[in-house]
Formats: structure tokens, sequence, C-alpha cells
């Protein structure tokens, strides 16, 4: 009797009434077959060889005996007290008489087990197995008949048919898989009763059955709408012997696999999604194996199609990024980590960059088995980075400006303040100065009293000058806020300031000339600050003339383009080359403490920018000093000079 | 001759200042607090000089100065002021409408005083 290859005993498939037969060779049918058709219709297998001293069964009887092979007496005494005690005498002639003889027998007798008896048949025969010289003696252990109870039990569809595929069994399991009660089959040929479509399938299996070959279709479409059937169904076949040897018919399993194939539907469904979702997104997707070759690229990449096999991209190949390429890839694969680097690919229409990752991919033994590499054109985005960097560079340098600007209008917002703090203060203190220096001179010249008395008074008002002389400079820096601007006549501006200062420069004897051609254009200007302008120069030319030999200022005016030019020059040494530069600085001065504030310049050259001028200095060596005021005029037709 | 001198001007200490300067060397001085008393004074007595101060309460320097030249056009003026913006345009108006008057800078020693009256009233006149 075989065995099979891993000491497995494949029985045969009996008939209903048929006794076990010894099968020489092993069925190539499917395993789902052989395994139910075990389960249902065998127990088990035995051997017993009287050299050996043991007795071996297989794992359906050791369940049926209770005993474990080998852990018992070495008798086949131990099998034969398996069976009910009025079987057991029959049961040992034919064993002995099989082993004299060596003729196969069959013996049907009771089993008992766990108080229930079960009817079995035992097919045996003498053997002598390979390099053994004694003979031994083997069989199989089998229900007999069909077991009803287990295929009433099974969940699967169990249905037998006969030579004519007529029905002889159909299990409560069938009747509710195919739709159809017992009553209505029991009797009728397969083919009528299955379910369209799955029909013919069945009929065919069964002319390969009653043929002697077992079957099997997967995943059979069935649709009966009257029976409420719409599904799949698997299909097993296998043939049933007779006695002898013969097909009596066949037995047949069905199992409805509808919920599976949906699901995997479902699970190839969503594969798919996830594959166009690969296959289109906006990433490129490129798998590549341990030799570093492409083995899967997405449409991303090659649009007209999988490019599966070649080697790595050219895209993202070029020779610039080659080495950094290879050298992380390589990375990743020796070590399992991940790597992220940016890729400058040179290409017609400029660089790319590409921001790409490799990720490890491991095998089913846990080594690293392909490497998933996936890049993404950044370049607009570094683009946009770089345009905001400069922007961001651009707005800085513009707040530095503004910030410099406005540190600039504090200061010069200071300075009015402060000119306007002290006019007012000279203002308030002229009166009582006037006061005491006259009470001073009075008492000075009243005085009886020795001469150190009159000495001190005298130098009492000697300081009382100085004190005037400070507050005559103070009040040049007054300089109204709120005056609006309007259209001015230079003639009447420089007049005024010529004005206020005649008295001075007769005082001086100070020569005046004056240019100002007719039809000069009007600006448009602050009246109050431009005078002071024009009284700050003519102030600075009466003091630069102090010790000059010639004592003349002259004011000459020309139109240049859109600016009227102003030349105030006056007859003095001029500025020392030295202190050039400087003579626009706050707080700048060359006279003497409490002569002069060192603001006047400043403040004039300052409120000429604002008005969209200039006041700068004109080297003239050995003709004095001039300072010349530009001034855009207003166009003829927007205004008229007087 | 005509000696007496005119100040109108609100603050004692600069009226003080004119009478001190010049009641010592033989001039007569008059004094006013204020510009309406001035030209009250000045119309009933012209005298030869007067001294004008422009900042002060009710009437200001460049009205009375008007006034002035109303009750006794051909009397010499002289401003004296510390040179402050808000009255530099009236002025300039003042001068442009025919008035004439002299500027003296505020504050006013005693021999500046006496000179400025010595040259309007005994010197070639400036004005």
């Amino acid at each position: 009797m075989p065995m099979g290859k891993h000491g497995k005993y494949h029985p045969p498939m009996p008939s209903a009434d048929a006794a076990p037969r010894v099968q020489r060779d092993r069925c190539a049918r499917p395993w789902r077959v052989q395994a139910t058709a075990e389960r249902l219709l065998a127990f088990g297998t035995w051997m017993w060889a009287p050299g050996s001293g043991c007795m071996e069964w297989s794992d359906g009887l050791y369940v049926l005996l209770g005993y474990r092979p080998g852990t018992v007496a070495a008798d086949y005494q131990i099998f034969v007290t398996a069976f009910h005690p009025e079987d057991r005498p029959r049961l040992l002639v034919q064993l002995e008489a099989c082993l004299d003889s060596g003729a196969p027998v069959s013996f049907s007798g009771r089993l008992s087990h766990a108080g229930q008896a079960q009817r079995v048949r035992v097919a045996a025969e003498a053997s002598r197995p390979p390099g053994k010289h004694l003979r031994c003696l083997q069989g199989a252990v089998q229900r007999a008949g069909l077991p009803e109870d287990v295929i009433a039990a099974a969940t699967d569809a169990v249905f037998a048919f006969d030579g004519d595929t007529r029905l002889s069994l159909w299990n409560p399991a069938a009747g509710r898989i195919l739709r159809r009660p017992a009553s209505q089959v029991l009797g009728r040929r397969v083919a009528e009763v299955f379910p369209s479509l799955a029909r013919n399938r069945a009929g065919r299996c069964c002319q390969r059955v009653l043929a002697g070959q077992s079957c099997y279709a997967r995943g059979v479409r069935v649709v009966d709408r009257a029976a409420g059937l719409n599904g799949y169904f698997d299909m097993d076949f296998a043939p049933l012997h007779g006695p002898s040897g013969e097909v009596t018919g066949g037995i047949g399993m069905v199992r409805e696999v509808t919920e599976q194939r949906r699901a995997q539907a479902r699970l190839r469904l969503r594969v798919r999604q996830s594959c166009s979702l690969l296959e289109h997104g906006p990433d490129i997707v490129m798998r590549f194996d341990r030799r570093l070759r492409c083995v899967y690229a997405n449409r991303t990449l090659f649009p007209s199609g999988h490019a599966a096999g070649e080697n790595t991209p050219n895209a993202l190949h070029a020779d610039p990024t080659r080495s950094l390429w290879y050298r992380n890839m390589r990375r990743v694969l020796a070590t399992g980590e991940p790597a992220s680097v940016e890729l400058f690919v040179p290409g017609p229409a400029g660089t790319r960059v590409f921001d790409t990752r490799m990720v490890a991919e491991p095998g089913p033994y846990g080594r690293v088995r392909s490497v998933l590499a996936v890049a993404r054109d950044i370049t607009e985005q570094k683009q946009a980075e770089e345009a905001l960097r400069q922007a961001n560079r651009r707005l800085e340098a513009a707040m530095d400006e503004l910030r410099a600007r406005q540190r600039q209008d504090v200061e010069e917002e200071k300075l009015t303040a402060l000119g306007t703090l002290a006019a007012g203060i000279a203002h308030e203190l002229n009166n009582p100065m006037m006061g005491v220096m006259n009470y001073v001179d009075y008492a000075r010249r009243n005085l009886g009293a020795p001469d150190t008395v009159r000495d001190v008074l005298t130098r009492a008002a000697r300081e009382l000058e100085r004190i005037r002389d400070l507050l005559k400079n103070m009040l040049a820096f007054a300089r109204p806020i709120d005056e609006p601007s309007g259209e001015l006549s230079l003639h009447n501006v420089i007049g005024a300031a010529l004005d206020l200062m005649m008295q001075e420069f007769q005082a001086r004897q100070i020569e005046v000339k004056l240019d100002l051609p007719y039809g000069l254009p009007a600006v448009r200007a602050k009246e109050g600050h431009l005078q002071q302008v024009f009284v700050n120069l003519l102030m600075n030319a009466r003091d630069a003339l102090a010790n000059a030999p010639r004592k003349e200022v002259s004011i000459r005016a020309v139109q240049e383009g859109t600016l009227i030019r102003v030349d105030v020059t006056d007859s003095g040494t001029g500025i020392p080359a030295a202190i050039r530069d400087r003579i626009f600085d706050p707080f700048f001065t060359t006279k003497r403490p409490g002569k002069g504030t060192g603001l006047g310049l400043s403040i004039s050259r300052a409120i000429m920018l604002e008005l969209g001028g200039d006041l700068v200095y004109q080297d003239r060596p050995g003709r004095g000093t001039t300072l010349s005021v530009s001034i855009p005029a207003i166009p003829s037709n927007a205004g008229e000079s007087p | 001759m005509n000696r007496r001198i005119l100040t109108i001007d609100d603050d004692p200490a600069v009226r003080d200042a004119f009478v001190f300067a010049l009641s010592d060397v033989g001039y007569e001085v008059e004094t006013a607090a204020d510009g309406a008393e001035g030209v009250e004074l000045a119309r009933r007595n012209a005298p030869a000089l007067i001294f004008l101060d422009l900042r002060m309460p009710g009437m200001d320097g460049v009205e009375t100065l008007r006034r002035l030249h109303e009750v006794c056009p051909r009397v010499p003026v002289y401003i004296v002021t510390a040179f402050r913006p808000d009255y530099l345009d009236e002025l300039a108006q003042a001068a442009r409408d025919g008035l004439r008057f002299g500027i003296a800078s505020k504050p006013l020693t005693s021999d500046q005083i006496r000179t400025i009256t010595h040259s309007v009233l005994e010197g070639p006149k400036v004005m």
C-alpha cells in the first residue's frame, strides 16, 4: 500500500457501498478535493510490522482511537480492541488470514469510541516494505457508506450523482447556495438543476468525472434572477468508484465566492486607482533595482509610456548630477536610510531643479531590494523663493532709506523746534535786556563813585552787549512752521531780506550791488523760509566782511533752464579749502562762541532741498565767497512774475 | 527847536531805557504805554522823533504807525523791534504803502539811542 510523500495516505474515493480499495497510483487531482474527500470519507490508515515492534497509524485514526502511535503496546491487538467485542474475533481471523496468504481482505465492523459505535470498513493487505524482509500488514479504515451527518453539516454545497448524472445526494448547503431544495433536485440531472451560466460548466465537469477524471472550475458566474442568485461559484468534481474500480458516479462540491470575488475586484480597483494617482501625479516616480537599473517609471517622466528596464532615465541623469545621484542611491541601498537631494538638471529651457527623495524598499527577507525615487520639479518654487528674497532685500533697503530719512526729518524737526524756541526766548528777553543795559549805562554815567565801581559797571555793560549779540543770532532762526506755500517773486523776497539787513549794512558801510533781471519767473515756496535763507546768506556775508578792506555784497539772479540761480557773493577772503566741505554741517561755525550757532547754512540748505532746489558753495579763488541758491521756476504759463 | 521824543512801548523797562538815555543829553522824553495813548500824545503835540514798539497789546505797532502817519505825517518814526517774522510782511506792506520809518534792532544801548536821535534830529537826514 503506497504512502504519500510526507507519510500521508491518500485514500481512494469509494462509492456508497463499495469496499475500500487499495489505490496504487496517487491521483493528480487538486488538493482541496483530496483533503475534503479524506475528511469526509476516511478515518485514516494503519500499518503493522511484526518485527518492528510497533504499530503506526495516521492522524485520522489517532483521533478515532485516542492513542498516539508509538506510545502504546506494539501490537495490532490494540487496533483490534478498538472494535466492538462481538466483531473482534472475525477481525482477528481476517487479519491473520491476510498475513498468512498475503491476499487483500476486507472487513466490516463497529468501532467503539467515546461511548459511540461507528460502522466502518477495514481494508488490509500484507506487503513487504522496501528494504524489509518481513511481511507487514497495512490498510485503511473507512466509514461505511457516506457520512451523512458530516455532509449535512458542511458549509459547502455537496452533491453526488450516478452514471447518468442524476443527483442522489444534495446537502442543505447545496439547497442554500444553489437555491434549490433537495426535494426539487434529487433524481434530476446535474445540468438541469444548476443555474444558468454555470449549467454548461457543471455538465461538462460531470462528463469528465464520469470519464474518470476529476475537474474543477473557479469563479464561475451564476445568475438566476428568479432565485435571487447573482454571484460566483468555485466548483470541484471527483469520480466515485464501484467495488471493481469502475466509475459509478461522481461527487461535487460548490462554494459561493461572490464576496471574495467582489472584495478582490474592489482591491484591484483600489490598486488601479492608486496606480493612476501614481502615474499621473505631479511627481516623477521611479524604482531602481540593486544594480541601479530603472525598473519602473511613471508617466510623469515618460508621458508616452512605460520605460521599465531602461537605465536611469536621462532626464535625471545629466552629467552634473550623475555623481550626486549615484552617491545618494548607493547610500540608500547600503544603509536603508532615506535620502533627500536637490538635483539641478540642465535642459533646453534652462536648468530645472528637482527635489528628489530616495526611499529603500525592503524585500521579503528584510534586505533592501529596490530604491524608490520620487522627484518633484521645484524650479518655479525656487524661482519664486528667489524673487521673494530679492523683493525682501529691496524692501529692506527701502526701509533703511525711509528710516534714514525719518531720522533726518526728526533732526530737522528738532532744529526747527529749537529755532522757534530760541526765537521766542530771545524775543522775550529783548525788552528786559534793553532795560538792564540802559539802567547799567545810566548808573555808570551818573556814578560819582571811585573808578573801580565804574569799571565794574563798564564790564557789566560789555557782558550785556555779548548777551545782546547772542540774542540777535538766536532770532535769526525763527522759522515759521505752518506757513502755506505761495507763488513768490524773488524781487520781493530778496528785497525784504535786504530791507531787514540794510540798517546793519549801512552801519558797517557795506555796499550792496543788486542785479535782478526784470521778468524773473515766480517761484513756489513759503515766504518766511525763503526770506530766512537770504537773511542767513546776508548775515554770513556781513560777518565775512567784518575785517575786509573792500566791503561789498552782490546779489545776482539768472535763469538757468527750469531753475533760477541766485548768487550771493561777498568780497571777503573766502572760505579756507580745509573747511569748505563742512560749512553745511549743522553746528559747524567759524565764529566766536556766542556769535553764531552754526545752524544758518545747514538750515538754509535743508530749506532749499525741500523746495526742490539747492544751496551750494561756488569756488572762486581770490574773489571772495559765493553761495548759490537754486530754486525751480514756475513755468511762465502757470504763473506770472511781477 | 523841538527836542521832544515820544517813546511808545508797553514795557516800562524799555520806556525807562529811552528816558535814561536821552534826558541826560537835553531831550525831553514822553512815554506812552500803548499805541492809542501814543497817537493821542502825538496828535496833541507833535514830537521831533517817535520810537515805536511793534508788539503791543491793543493796537499793534504797524497799525499805530499808520495812525501816526495820519496825525503827524512829517515826524520820523523808528520801529524798535527784535526781528520777528510775524510783523515783517506787514512792515514791508507799510513801506510799499509809502509809510516811511526806520528800523532799530532791540535791544538798543544808550549810545545807539543817542546816535539815532542825533542823526535824525541834527545830522543829515537818513530817511
